[in-house]
């Protein structure tokens, strides 16, 4: 299909109509919306009469997200969903709240010491509970290893997890 | 082995290892530790059962780790003011 000025028109037209319903319904959402927002004409024909119809695509971006996983063993490493971060204001949450909250989605093994709980409310907007666990293997700290949870502490929704985990016994590892 | 053992190691090395003589012990800690040939490049990765002796003064310090079982240095690190 032919990209002419009036296909990038229509694009541009839809976009404006997309953010302003939008606005109407979800005012924080639209505000950069059109930078979410991918459009794609599929289509375009001459309907006459001065008069043509453009086909598009629409897709939104709903999240960015990072997943980590460790090439060797194609196992889960880590991911950070931003989503979750929305609407994460400074309020109180326990700790045992908290553990029960991760405890939903994050296998914390025996030999794991919880060493920090906190909520960071440095940030207004973006306040985090933070849950970190640190390995012990016959009873020494294994350095490096450890399970790190972000929970939004308004939707107690896990944020992210990262986790880097040794199999202990083992004399060589590559990373 | 012992934390002794470590500690006198770290001492008879210090003209080897660039340790001044200002810098007193701080911590020995027993731990797994993680190393590499070169500390700075990415590379195999061994695991060891170490002690870890840090000596310091202020915010500089260094830190020797050594193989419980064979007693070798197998990593030193140093805080950037002590580097």
């Amino acid at each position: 299909m032919r990209r002419d000025q009036r296909v990038y028109r229509a694009e541009s037209l839809l976009r404006e109509v997309l953010v302003q319903e939008r606005r109407a319904v979800a005012p924080e959402e639209a505000t950069d919306l059109a930078e979410r927002l991918w459009l794609r004409a599929m289509e375009s024909k001459e309907l006459g009469r001065g008069q043509r119809s453009v086909r598009i695509c629409a897709w939104e971006q709903v999240t960015l997200a990072t997943v980590e996983w460790n090439v060797e063993k194609g196992k889960l490493a880590g991911w950070i969903d931003d989503r979750h971060f929305r609407d994460s204001a400074p309020v109180e949450l326990d700790v045992e709240s908290a553990l029960k909250i991760a405890a939903e989605k994050v296998v914390v093994p025996s030999s794991a010491k919880l060493v920090e709980a906190r909520l960071d409310a440095s940030s207004p907007t973006r306040s985090v509970f933070h849950l970190r666990w640190h390995h012990y293997y016959k009873k020494l700290w294994v350095e490096g290893d450890f399970i790190h949870v972000l929970i939004n502490p308004t939707t107690r929704r896990l944020i992210s997890l990262t986790r880097k985990w040794r199999k202990m016994g083992k004399r060589k590892t590559n990373r | 082995m012992t934390e002794k053992e470590a500690v006198a190691k770290l001492e008879a090395l210090r003209a080897e290892l660039d340790i001044p003589e200002s810098f007193s012990l701080q911590e020995a800690e027993e731990r797994f530790i993680e190393y590499t040939a070169d500390i700075l490049e990415p590379g195999p990765v061994s695991s060891a059962r170490a002690w870890c002796v840090r000596v310091g003064k202020d915010s500089a310090w260094v830190e020797v780790s050594f193989d419980v079982d064979s007693g070798e240095v197998v990593r030193v690190m140093r805080s950037r003011s002590a580097a």
